[in-house]
């Protein structure tokens, strides 16, 4: 293959990655606001629409046509790079992700993935690190002490919880002996027993915690709650500027779902007469909805509190689940 | 009397006015107030005001200030009052009584009365900008002033911050909590200095929602009262018409019929319950338990559909009157009853499902936001928040009124005085208050709903229409007012918070002379800084809810 | 194109370090050495070393500099209390002056290298795989020693930041 079409293959696939994404954020939202709200007996979003359906176009008009605030002591340039950091890392951080089994279109085979790099995953891990700018510099510049609080929250939250993530995560590397996120989908094939999930028990829950507290959600979610810190990082956003935010935040919602999926639950291997495709999308649909469940279910904890669990309780777990690992291994 | 010590001790010092209460001299009452708590036992100050003589008989002095104590077996009161020279001075009590804090402050804004030795005496609930002093009596109501410069709070932070060893303030974070903050459920401003996120000092603001509403009563009839009342509490607004009638027809000397008291107790209940929902599901809000909110707010909501029929508001219902109910129960009334508590059982137990075992609501709930025994008592706490530190102390048991004591039920009290404990005792007072209602409709007589007595209660429409007694009565009682005979008098029921007390002084006419009302916020409000103080501000949220600081009836 | 884009992240790793060096408020020197940080991390990648890519996203976007940014937000220093620099691009100017020499001496090391084009390797160039490989065979004593040395600092860290106590 030319070099050309590489390329232009590339650009496509981003594009549709990058569209399908935040359309199913968008969408992910409405299902967010029914889920919960058939949880909490009431209707939810009922009036724009069948069934409110119609509530995210009136949303985007809504965020599209606010005034455009910037405070006045407000750090410019900073204050107007922050959102898109928040949003531009949450969606590179999707192009190493495989999606779906690879599949051909009219004698042309299709990989489902933006970019193949042997080290999909700690590319992943890292590039959604780099998130962490978002708030950072949301509240930074705010010139508010709320989006101060809101940004030392986010910057020790979401370190933390990457060290937990990356630990857990190394045992089952351990196993596969690849970062590739195709290798660990392959190790997998071959029904559900073959699931990861049985096999690094410890490691999974680990993940799945971390991947709670790294995408700000309850019962962690304490960057931005509101009845403590007001808004914490974004207080000071409107119109799209927030947004942003909000998009990278569902963007992330969905990698991890994804990574979870992949890593843990077979990926995109066929389950019996289910095609690895439809797989993929329920085992994602099913995470998305667990983190409402959890959201309706749980209070949430106190900052001081996370970071007990997670320097004290789940840290060394993860690392006595690394050495377990190799001890069995070798 | 059980004032035996103080008898013997100030024997020729002290004597006993018509109202009751005990006069002292001003030289003598910080000696007196000793002997009154520590020999006598009247361990509770339930509140302090000062009454403006200058209208009504100003021979002895013009201004005098009340002392209401309660003793340690709750069933007691006691007033001690000190007329006052002409310097307006007299020593602050605080140091025996905490709560005698805020009351002074408050004595102070409204009256223009000195306290000495009083750690921080300024205005409490007008702004500092204002000049003069409302309450006295030629203050006139409509002289409004504008005031516009906001307090930045510093001349209480720095010498509190001094005083815990903090020289310079370089480390520290000032951040204002509200008035204007999600969690602040109304207009507070709690002013903190943060050190990282723990709380090093907290100094509170109140007042943003004050509306003179004493001030008012004293240019309005005792019937025009009530709707003010609505608007103390707003959570439970029956129980403060329920308050204020009942001290009014104490100061009548009389009794309201049966039914009207039963009606009384049934809808007090409920307003207590429905108080007690809204202030769990604002907390869960807090803490980030979404969803119990709508468990909990849901059945509020069909209570105030029941209480709309019934007495045709939702949230002011003006519903009692002086002398009984405005309203008898409409037909079908008692199905709708029952729908609403099986609706407000529903929502409690689901809510206990989701949270009663969480390991998470119990560390964030347990030992947070502690106020112990004695310290609460020292402040005047009453009601939930005081029992929640081990106290059983409800005035439907310690002193019962409309036959509390013929009802079987419990009260529970808390062990730790935590969060977690204000929260389950409001949660299983909900219960004890739903079984007090079902007994009661069982036992509801038949009868009037008001007193039968022309110069209290309004004829029937039929005689007002057909006869010309019942027009005069009609017109003297919505000119004039109910006519109290002159007096001085405190009387209080359970509110949904604590002991909400009226204090009335009358002169014989239509309107009050003087009425301050004992908002059971106001004194739980001013233990907030110890409470939260070392803790952080997730802490401080959830213990400024467990406290259902009602902003309407903390500032009035 | 891999020269292009070659080029391009060259670039950017450039601006970022003079911006670096040239803004007067922390925040912003912070912010354009992150653009150096990640223009290098596209340079590995263009390079054939996806780990070292990796590591470098990681490690230094995303966990150290955040923390130095952390810091200058918790340090809190206002305009004010900036260090006034007057003479800072006359000062730059003879710097790099006196610095051309080392600079020739770099580029005409650069230029008796033998050509080689920056296309991918071989499958399996800068993996993990070779790369532990060779970290843990060849290099292990000096990857040791580094280690020791990081402890070093960590444990210094620690000491310098304990409160003293009075």
């Amino acid at each position: 293959m030319s070099e050309t079409a590489v390329i232009i293959e590339t650009i496509v696939k981003a594009v549709v990655v990058l569209s399908v994404v935040a359309g199913m954020g968008a969408f992910a939202t409405w299902i967010e606001r029914k889920v919960l709200a058939f949880m909490q007996r009431r209707l939810g979003p009922m009036h724009v629409g069948p069934y409110g359906v119609l509530q995210l176009a009136a949303d985007g008009i809504k965020l599209f046509t606010k005034e455009d605030i910037i405070p006045q002591n407000a750090l410019k340039p900073i204050f107007v790079l922050a959102p898109i950091v928040a949003a531009t890392s949450a969606f590179v951080a999707m192009a190493a992700i495989p999606y779906f089994p690879e599949f051909t279109v009219f004698g042309y085979t299709v990989h489902p993935i933006v970019s193949d790099i042997n080290v999909a995953l700690l590319y992943v891990m890292g590039v959604a690190s780099v998130g962490i700018y978002g708030p950072l510099l949301a509240g930074m510049s705010s010139a508010n002490k709320w989006s101060l609080l809101g940004a030392a929250r986010a910057v020790v939250q979401i370190l933390s919880f990457e060290v937990v993530s990356g630990l857990s995560v190394l045992a089952p590397i351990m196993m596969i002996g690849s970062l590739s996120l195709i290798d660990i989908n392959d190790f997998q094939s071959g029904g559900v027993t073959n699931w990861l999930l049985w096999k690094q028990p410890l490691a999974f829950l680990l993940f799945a915690i971390a991947g709670f507290a790294e995408t700000n959600r309850s019962p962690f979610d304490t960057i931005e709650f509101e009845a403590e810190i007001v808004s914490g990082f974004a207080t000071e956003y409107s119109g799209m500027r927030w947004g942003l935010f909000f998009v990278g935040e569902y963007a992330n919602m969905i990698t991890i779902a994804v990574l979870v999926s992949i890593i843990f639950m077979g990926g995109y291997n066929p389950i019996w007469f289910i095609p690895g495709a439809i797989v993929m999308l329920l085992k994602v649909s099913f995470w998305i909805f667990l983190f409402l469940w959890v959201r309706a279910a749980w209070p949430h904890v106190r900052p001081d509190q996370l970071m007990w669990v997670c320097w004290k309780v789940l840290m060394p777990l993860a690392l006595v689940n690394i050495l377990i690992t190799g001890i069995v291994l070798v | 009397m059980t004032v035996k010590n103080f008898k013997t001790l100030f024997e020729n010092r002290y004597f006993i006015e018509d109202s009751g209460a005990f006069i002292v001299e001003k030289s003598n009452i910080l000696d007196a107030l000793h002997v009154i708590k520590n020999r006598d036992n009247y361990t509770l100050l339930l509140d302090m005001t000062a009454v403006d003589y200058l209208k009504k008989d100003s021979s002895k002095a013009r201004f005098a200030v009340i002392y209401i104590l309660r003793h340690s077996d709750f069933s007691q009161i006691l007033m001690l009052k000190v007329y006052l020279d002409a310097t307006l001075t007299l020593p602050s009590v605080t140091s025996l009584f905490k709560s005698a804090n805020w009351a002074e402050r408050e004595i102070w804004d409204q009256y223009g009365i000195q306290f000495q030795n009083h750690p921080n005496l300024k205005r409490i609930l007008n702004h500092k900008e204002f000049i003069g002093h409302p309450l006295c009596k030629d203050y006139p109501i409509t002289q409004g002033q504008l005031c516009t410069k906001t307090d930045d709070l510093m001349d209480e932070m720095t010498p509190l911050l001094k005083s815990k060893g903090y020289e310079n303030f370089e480390d520290l974070m000032f951040l204002n909590l509200g008035p204007a903050h999600p969690a602040s459920h109304g207009t507070i401003r709690n002013f903190v200095a943060l050190e990282g996120e723990t709380i090093v000092s907290t100094v509170s603001e109140i007042g943003y929602l004050h509306r003179g509403f004493e001030k008012s009563c004293e240019n309005h009839t005792y019937n025009q009262i009530i709707p003010y009342t609505d608007r103390l509490n707003y959570c439970s607004a029956i129980l403060n018409n329920i308050a204020f009638a009942h001290t009014v027809e104490g100061m009548l000397g009389v009794e309201i019929p049966q039914r009207a008291q039963y009606i009384r107790v049934i809808i007090g209940e409920l307003s207590r319950a429905i108080d007690h929902l809204v202030c769990l599901a604002a907390m869960l809000v807090d803490m980030g338990a979404l969803t119990n909110y709508w468990y909990l707010y849901n059945p509020r909501e069909s209570v105030y559909t029941l209480l709309s029929k019934l007495t045709g508001a939702r949230l002011t219902n003006s519903y009692m009157r002086i002398g009984g109910v405005s309203r008898d129960f409409y037909e079908g009334f008692e199905e709708d009853l029952r729908y609403s508590l099986k609706d407000i059982q529903k929502g409690v137990g689901d809510t206990l499902k989701l949270i009663a075992h969480n390991r998470i609501f119990h560390d964030r709930t347990q030992n947070v936001g502690i106020i112990k025994k004695d310290e609460a008592l020292n402040r005047g706490i009453t009601g939930p928040n005081l029992r929640a530190c081990g106290i059983a102390y409800d005035l439907r048991v310690a002193k019962p009124y409309y036959g509390y004591d013929t009802f079987d039920f419990n009260i529970p009290i808390g062990s730790t005085g935590d969060v977690y404990d204000r929260m389950m005792v409001r949660f299983e007072e909900i219960e004890q208050s739903i079984y007090i209602i079902k007994q009661a409709m069982k036992r509801i007589p038949k009868g009037d709903i008001m007193l039968n007595n022309h110069s209290i209660a309004l004829p029937s429409k039929q005689s007002v229409y057909t006869s010309i007694e019942g027009v005069m009565n009609q017109f003297k009682l919505i000119y004039e007012g109910v006519k109290v005979p002159s007096k001085e008098y405190y009387d209080a029921i359970e509110g949904a918070n604590g002991e909400l007390g009226f204090f009335i002084v009358s002169d014989g006419s239509g309107t009050p002379y003087k009425v301050k009302v004992r908002p059971p916020c106001f004194y739980a409000m001013s233990a907030l800084p110890s409470m939260i103080e070392g803790g952080m501000i997730a802490d401080a949220v959830l213990s400024l809810g467990s406290l259902n600081i009602i902003a309407g009836e903390l500032d009035r | 194109m891999a020269d292009i884009v070659f080029a391009i992240l060259a670039i950017f790793a450039l601006v970022g370090a003079f911006g670096m060096i040239s803004f007067h408020s922390p925040i912003h020197s912070a912010l354009s050495f992150i653009v150096t940080i990640l223009a290098l991390a596209g340079i590995f990648a263009l390079l054939s070393a996806p780990f070292l890519f990796a590591v470098q996203i990681i490690v230094y976007a995303g966990a150290i500099m955040v923390l130095m940014l952390f810091i200058i937000m918790f340090l809190n220093v206002r305009e004010s209390n900036f260090p006034k620099e007057p003479n800072k691009f006359i000062s730059m100017f003879f710097g790099s002056i006196l610095l051309l020499p080392v600079n020739i001496f770099i580029v005409r090391a650069f230029l008796k290298m033998p050509e080689k084009s920056m296309e991918i390797v071989e499958d399996g160039f800068g993996n993990i795989g070779s790369l532990s490989m060779e970290l843990f065979t060849r290099w292990l004593l000096p990857f040791e020693a580094i280690s020791i040395l990081l402890l070093v600092a960590l444990v210094g860290a620690v000491v310098l930041a304990r409160k003293e106590e009075s």
